[in-house]
């Protein structure tokens, strides 16, 4: 259950229980395939039968398929997704080992499982010299260490060495599954000598396999990213909502706010982080301007319910920070007009005492200033710990070296 | 399994793929690039043009590498602008005729916006490359300090003047005394859920 236990759409004490269901499905296409007779396994080593190649083929070739067009709509976290890494040398001896085994023995580990299930003595033995091959290696893993682990290559994709892309190699993959599928079977008629008449009663699989290379062509046509969502906001839309003012604040509104201690109005920090622990708005949380979009702080804009005052030293940042922002299609955001540089040249370096000759507006102003700039020097609004708006964090561990694999 | 259901298992497949996909392409709003690409680029403020560089490339007539964009009104355009430069106001941005003129010249010039307001400008690129426009740069600070900092008469204490940088020593201003700030800490800290950390070991296997 790779993408989903990472995004918390499944909750990973259920793993257990996912895997039974799993188990359980698995086990079930793996006997309905008839995989739990050697005889049918060891027949694509012999041309009479290749059911095996078929169904693993049409499974990989699907999850592909799906895969890819789940991850384009953004259903699936590709990133999420484990890739078993390449450790060349233990991945060469351990297919030989495997493929000798499959051919002497009849099984791969998953079938012979099932195969001993339904009661068959050869399967049961083939697990038992399996687990004394673990035991064996388990036992004696220090000798095997430096193959075990060596040659370690990452995360390699096939279409990466290769040098093309990845939706022309999907789209590769497909054509030569299908081909194969088609190859094999007339190589399976010559070899069982299949009479033509039982060759048409046969149902015809042309039709799922026009689907299948149609979806991958289509997967080709579309661009490689998705680039806009439903919630979004268009451009059209964010272009007319920038020619109006509607998004400034003014200073001494938010002066009042931070005076007043209300919780009607929160401060988003958008400069670098640097910048922020050295010196912030009290209250203010920090999202440095490139991170608004990013999945982490989604669900903090959209469970808002105050005032969002983006704030930077100028208009710059926060401004784009507020494109992101709309654009992303949050609501309820404004910016700090001309940021801290200006909010502060009112504060402290507008003009000093009321004259008598002002009117009663500009006095009211100038007291107000003194009260805030008392309130600012005396330290009542104090600088705050450093805060962000604190999403839950998500660590993925990678198990290493090796992990866990194989059929 | 029959070959029926095999068929109508295919055909489901088919449908909820080819469905998502024509309701991602009916609701998708007319962008080209990704809001979190488009973020990116602005990252270190590579795309800014600061004033050495304004000397240096508006002094040559007609290279033809750098063309300017005044984002300005045409009155303010024709009273003065940057030699060269071409006028598109800023409401203007995104009809279709100036989409067209700006995407025919940045395929031949790197474009430099720059406006009244340096933020002005960074939106319109922000704009711009939301629809798939790229090679585009931001004259920084605005039209009236580039022209006396640097096109009348050059000042390098002010090459690197932009909106976004600090003017005053703000910690100056913030007293920190512990105590007056507890209580209001303790009171009325604003709603922000709490940090969580959740670690999720991934095992692999097939």
């Amino acid at each position: 259950m790779a993408p989903f236990i990472p995004q918390g759409i499944i909750n990973p004490e259920l793993n257990l229980f996912f895997a039974l269901i799993l188990g359980i499905g698995f086990g079930y296409i793996l006997e309905s395939a008839g995989f739990s007779s050697s005889r049918r396994l060891a027949g694509v080593f012999y041309g009479y039968d290749f059911v095996v190649l078929r169904v693993f083929f049409t499974a990989g070739v699907t999850a592909m398929t799906g895969l890819l067009f789940f991850s384009y709509l953004g259903w699936v976290d590709m990133s999420l997704v484990y890739i078993n890494p390449l450790f060349l040398w233990s991945a060469i001896l351990g297919g030989a080992i495997m493929g000798f085994g499959f051919i002497l023995g009849g099984y791969c580990p998953g079938t012979s499982l099932v195969a001993a299930v339904i009661g068959k003595i050869d399967a049961m033995l083939f697990i038992l010299g399996a687990m004394i091959g673990i035991f064996i290696f388990g036992h004696f893993y220090d000798v095997f260490e430096p193959i075990y682990t060596g040659n370690f290559l990452g995360n390699v994709f096939i279409f990466d060495t290769l040098g093309i892309s990845r939706d022309w190699f999907a789209l590769m993959l497909t054509a030569v599954a299908l081909l194969a599928f088609a190859i094999t079977q007339m190589i399976e008629d010559k070899t069982n000598s299949v009479s033509p008449e039982i060759q048409n009663q046969r149902p015809s699989y042309v039709f799922p396999a026009m689907l299948l290379i149609s979806l991958m062509v289509v997967f080709l046509l579309i661009p490689g990213q998705r680039s806009s969502s439903l919630r979004e906001t268009g451009p059209k839309a964010l272009h007319a909502e920038l020619l109006t003012n509607d998004r400034f604040m003014d200073a001494q509104k938010v002066t009042y706010q931070i005076m007043q201690q209300k919780n009607d109005l929160i401060l988003v920090d958008v400069r670098a982080a640097e910048d922020y622990q050295h010196f912030s708005l009290p209250g203010a949380v920090n999202i440095p301007m490139e991170e608004i979009p990013d999945r982490a702080y989604r669900r903090f804009f959209l469970e808002n319910k105050a005032q969002l005052v983006f704030y930077g030293f100028g208009n710059s940042a926060a401004e784009l920070a507020w494109t992101a922002a709309r654009r992303a299609g949050y609501e309820n955001i404004y910016v700090l007009n001309g940021g801290l540089n200006k909010m502060f040249d009112w504060l402290f370096k507008s003009s000093e005492k009321p004259n008598e000759e002002q009117n009663l507006m500009k006095e009211f102003e100038s007291r107000f200033v003194m009260q805030a700039r008392e309130y600012f020097l005396e330290g009542n609004a104090k600088q705050e710990e450093p805060s962000r708006p604190t999403p839950v964090i998500k660590t993925i561990e990678l198990e290493t070296p090796g992990g866990t694999g194989g059929c | 399994m029959s070959n029926k259901t095999l068929n109508y298992g295919a055909w489901l497949f088919f449908a909820v793929i080819i469905t998502a996909l024509l309701f991602n392409f009916f609701t998708a709003k007319n962008y080209d690039a990704s809001n979190q690409s488009v973020v990116r680029q602005f990252e270190g403020n590579d795309h800014l043009l600061d004033y050495i560089q304004l000397k240096r490339v508006a002094g040559m007539e007609n290279s033809g590498k750098y063309l300017f964009i005044d984002l300005r009104e045409e009155t303010f355009y024709r009273e003065d602008h940057i030699p060269e430069a071409i006028n598109i106001p800023f409401k203007n941005l995104l009809n279709r005729n100036s989409l067209r003129q700006i995407k025919k010249h940045s395929q031949s010039s790197t474009l430099v916006l720059y406006a009244s307001k340096e933020a002005k400008a960074q939106t319109a690129c922000m704009l711009l490359l939301g629809k798939g426009l790229g090679n585009i740069r931001v004259l920084s600070g605005n039209f009236e300090a580039a022209q006396k900092y640097a096109l009348e008469d050059f000042r390098p204490e002010k090459a690197f003047y932009r909106d976004e940088k600090a003017r005053i020593d703000y910690p100056r201003f913030m007293q920190t005394t512990p105590g007056s700030a507890e209580a209001r800490d303790e009171e009325k800290s604003p709603d922000i859920p709490e940090v969580r950390t959740e670690t999720t070991t991934v095992e692999g296997g097939c």
